[in-house]
């Protein structure tokens, strides 16, 4: 079977085995796992889709297949980030979202989603039951019930709507919008081709910032770029940054769920030191409280920030359903990775690349201070860090389980002359030093390559622990 | 085994990601393989490029893949390239055929697999029935990965741009073009046409400035690549903006043209042909045979009179004009569209050369294209105006119209008389002394009859329409 579907959904190369014929059978699939969750007679599901090649048009297929099964499919009017369907399945009270993006992935790519009733992904136990669900349906040779568009839409079945609108209300509850007001900001917006575009601008539109927007019309060749939020991809913003002399850059990436941004004098601010900042805002000027959940391979500034305030701190596995497990749970304040994914308390339990960019706003705002200059204080606060992670292309798959206990067995006493006190195997395997600095080497679950990150008190150490990552990871 | 693929006089266009997926193009060269080896053409070269669509350059891969996997030796070009170019590279390069992944001007969603034989032209309708049948399911490819054809030699990649360039220097001295100091715009409706012109005509006194010229395929602010109004009307207005001495059109794969003139005013593909064929007669003294489709202008007769040339009338459509036009070794031939090949050249259409000899004529006139139109109207002794309404007509009510049409002789059209009924194509009423003609056709492909009319008398062009609705039993 040509068809991966995993926790995270499905995806494809578009016009291989990312084709209508194989969405059918997917949205079967999910069709059938719809009236499996549900008891009503008509339940409700929610459709969005990116910029993307085809996106709209597999949307609508989607939502075709759903009306086929007696599904009544809430279908966006227009592109959305990914963030404001997992909304609008909350608030609508549906039993499941499906959003067609690849999210940062390149061009050629494209991607179905699937999103729980609570609004984030859906749990590995329910993707395993849309699986075995496409797996019955082939081997019956069961294929999709497909209504006509048109007659769908007579009989109800299939409504457009907006879901930006009451995204937007809804984050105005997160957001202090006069905050921002204060700062009166010069704001450059980085949609890169994606699905987030005019969401910011819309968002600011209520302030008294200035906001311009770059990359924000369609062109599912993304002009050359991944529609991926890190430095490499950001020349464009930076460029408007300066240009139009303008307080910061937020890029958001193809589907919305993550953020990057540029402070006043271009330089990349990455989202560790996104998340120290809003972190310190939201607990220093919001006077909130709860658990910090990160993952593995993100900033300790977070750590020692939760430590000073008397905060709990979990430690997740990377992906951003492990922290939205916890959002579920317990009373969580802000979660959020290394990629640019962060949601808050009260929040979908999914990453928010336009929540974060606003709460972003909300800080220097609050600050009064440039951004470059609140980086800086957070260094001298709780830095100096320094961070990079390498990806190493591996020629054969190998085995995580394998490697993890190896490296835990034969782990060094110490490393770039710290002590290690620590090993952690969360996911993958973390050294930790004796001076918070660490070293993280994990295969990527999904294709064969090698990650390895680190973060230090000097960027030379950073180095040596790369190196160091990089010498043990190959052997 | 996969659905079955049918090739349409152009080849075959499908929808992406439908029935246009990387297996179906396997399939297609791998019957295009079969077919050239039964022709006895076991190892020869051929020529593999593609447009700026969704994906093409990696269809056009997956194609070199199965040709290699066959035997033959491929040459793929580097990039997107305008369908003149391949034409021309498959009779440089001395190969066998070519293969070329394009859907002209075709919605965004649909691309498509032209081929071509050895003297660069498309492959006759006989050829392509064999390729049709040789077409087998997808478990009979020959495929070889890519990376492994190239080390082997047998996939090379190039630029075919050098050898091109040269060969059309040889047909147009493009010195006086670059010392004139013209102010040019051109309009590649962000396609393959992209680039060429600055390229020719840079570094001197004219300025060349593109429109729409980075690769989207959505192909915004048009309905579609193709060369007529309502999709010319931005470049249009942009060449009044600018104040530009002509706005050179090219469609989606540079193969058709069309002319904006110093005051924004679209001149049609009849007016081009006229001044085109004026161009070669007059300007530069040619003599030859001029081959035209029925439903273009009868400024050609009028100049095969003046100049003393033949003048071939064929079907709609360019595969009618392509082998009269090697068969009479004609000076030029061309369509109502705006494809037009030229003597010394292939016997394809060349939207790039077509432009240049346009450009050619404006510099050695000394004249704006609008002062062109009027010296050639002079020369004729008329004034050409020329209209068409297609309209939507249902198959099944075909057989009717067409009774109807094969009764009825009118004697008189719009009150002047009717010379001659030409049967090669549709119905063609042509009227006494020279008045003009009326041409009733079906679509081909879709379910549209169109109505033409040229005449002399602006007056009787809505007349002409009119009864041409009449007799086809709509009005």
């Amino acid at each position: 079977m040509t068809i991966q579907f995993g926790t995270d959904g499905w995806r494809g190369v578009i016009s291989d085995t990312f084709t209508f014929a194989n969405l059918r059978l997917v949205a079967q699939a999910i069709a059938d796992f719809v009236h499996q969750e549900s008891e009503a007679e008509t339940p409700e599901v929610v459709i969005g889709f990116d910029t993307r090649f085809l996106s709209d048009r597999y949307a609508a297929e989607v939502a075709r297949v759903m009306a086929g099964n007696g599904i009544t499919a809430h279908l966006s009017r227009a592109d959305c980030p990914t963030p404001a369907i997992s909304y609008a399945i909350v608030n609508k009270q549906a039993v499941a979202g499906v959003m067609i993006t690849a999210s940062h992935n390149p061009p050629r790519y494209n991607g179905l989603k699937l999103k729980a009733s609570f609004g984030g992904s859906v749990l590995p136990s329910q993707s395993q039951q849309v699986e075995t669900c496409l797996a019955q349906n082939e081997e019956n040779a069961r294929g999709p019930n497909v209504m006509d568009y048109e007659r769908a839409v007579g009989a109800g079945l299939i409504h457009r709507f907006d879901p930006a609108w009451p995204y937007y209300e809804h984050l105005t509850h997160l957001v202090d919008l006069d905050v921002i007001s204060t700062g009166e900001l010069r704001v450059i917006t980085d949609a890169m081709y994606g699905s987030a575009r005019k969401c910011i601008a819309d968002m600011l539109a209520r302030t008294r910032c200035r906001v311009w927007e770059i990359r924000a019309e369609m062109n599912p060749g993304f002009g050359g770029i991944h529609p991926e939020p890190i430095a490499r991809h950001l020349n464009a913003l930076s460029a408007a940054v300066l240009a139009k002399h303008a307080d910061i850059g937020l890029a958001t990436d193809g589907d919305g769920d993550r953020i990057g941004a540029m402070d006043a004098q271009g330089n990349f601010v990455s989202p560790h030191q996104i998340f120290a900042l809003i972190l310190q805002h939201l607990v220093e000027k919001r006077h909130l409280q709860g658990t910090v959940v990160r993952s593995v391979s993100t900033t300790r500034m977070v750590d020692r920030l939760a430590a000073r305030y008397g905060l709990p701190l979990v430690e997740t596995p990377v992906g951003f359903n492990h922290i939205a497990d916890h959002m579920l749970n317990d009373n969580v304040l802000i979660g959020g990775e290394e990629s640019g994914g962060f949601s808050i308390k009260g929040h979908i339990p999914e990453g928010d690349g336009v929540l974060t960019g606003l709460l972003l706003l909300e800080a220097m705002a609050a600050a009064d201070a440039p951004l470059y200059e609140i980086v800086a204080r957070l260094q001298a606060d709780v830095g100096p860090t320094h961070y990079t992670r390498r990806d190493m292309r591996l020629r054969h798959p190998i085995s995580k389980t394998a490697m993890v206990n190896r490296l835990t067995q034969d782990a060094p006493a110490t490393l770039a002359g710290q002590e290690v006190v620590d090993i952690q195997t969360t996911d993958g395997v973390k050294y930790l030093l004796a001076d918070d600095s660490w070293l993280l080497i994990r295969p990527s679950g999904t294709e064969p390559v090698l990650r390895v990150y680190a973060e230090a008190r000097e960027p030379e150490t950073v180095d040596a622990l790369l190196v160091y990552g990089e010498q043990v990871a190959q052997i | 085994m996969g659905a079955t693929i049918r090739f349409g006089t152009d080849g075959w266009r499908a929808r992406i990601a439908e029935d246009y997926t990387f297996d179906s193009v396997r399939r297609c060269t791998q019957g295009f393989a079969t077919y050239l080896v039964a022709q006895g053409n076991t190892g020869a070269d051929v020529v593999i490029g593609h447009d700026k669509r969704f994906a093409a350059e990696y269809f056009a891969a997956a194609a070199a893949e199965v040709m290699a996997a066959n035997g033959f030796h491929v040459w793929l070009t580097d990039g997107s390239t305008p369908t003149p170019v391949i034409s021309y590279s498959v009779v440089e390069r001395k190969a066998a055929g070519g293969i070329n992944i394009t859907a002209s001007h075709n919605p965004s969603w649909d691309l498509g697999f032209k081929v071509r034989d050895e003297r660069g032209a498309a492959v006759a309708p006989d050829g392509l029935k064999e390729i049709e049948t040789a077409i087998p399911g997808i478990a009979d490819v020959k495929r070889t990965a890519l990376e492994d054809a190239k080390t082997a030699g047998q996939v090379k990649i190039w630029d075919p741009a050098p050898a091109y360039l040269a060969h059309i220097g040889k047909l147009v001295d493009v010195e006086p073009i670059k010392a004139a100091g013209l102010n040019i715009l051109v309009e590649p409706m962000w396609g393959n046409g992209i680039g060429w012109f600055p390229r020719i005509l840079g570094g001197g006194k004219t300025q060349v400035t593109e429109i729409h010229n980075v690769r989207n395929p959505l192909f915004p602010e048009m309905r579609r690549p193709e060369p007529i109004p309502p999709n010319v009307d931005i470049g249009l207005q942009k060449t009044v903006e600018m104040g530009a001495d002509v706005c050179l059109i090219m469609d989606g794969d540079a193969d058709r043209m069309g002319i904006g003139d110093e005051n924004g005013v679209f001149i049609n593909q009849l007016q081009v042909y006229g001044l085109l064929a004026y161009y070669l007669l007059e300007v530069r003294g040619m003599r030859g045979p001029i081959v035209k489709t029925i439903s273009t202008t009868s400024m050609l007769e009028k100049l095969g009179q003046i100049y003393g040339v033949d003048v071939y009338r064929t079907g709609v459509g360019f595969k009618y004009v392509g082998p009269k036009f090697n068969e009479v070794d004609a000076l030029i031939g061309g369509e109502e569209s705006g494809g037009y090949a030229f003597r010394g050249s292939v016997a394809e259409r060349d939207g790039i050369l077509g432009n240049l000899y346009f450009l050619d004529l404006m510099v050695r006139m000394g004249k704006t294209p609008s002062q062109l139109l009027a010296h050639l109207y002079e020369k004729l002794g008329a004034t050409y105006y020329y209209d068409r309404i297609d309209t939507r007509f249902p198959g099944e009510k075909r057989p009717e119209a067409k009774a109807r049409l094969d009764a009825v002789q009118p004697e008189t059209l719009a009150g002047m008389k009717v010379a001659e009924i030409v049967t090669i194509d549709g119905y063609k009423y042509v009227l006494e002394g020279d008045l003009g003609w009326l041409l009733i056709r079906f679509s081909g492909t879709e379910p549209i009859i169109r109505v033409y009319c040229e005449t002399t008398d602006e007056g009787k062009v809505q007349p002409l329409l009119d009864a041409g609705l009449h007799l086809a039993g709509l009005a």
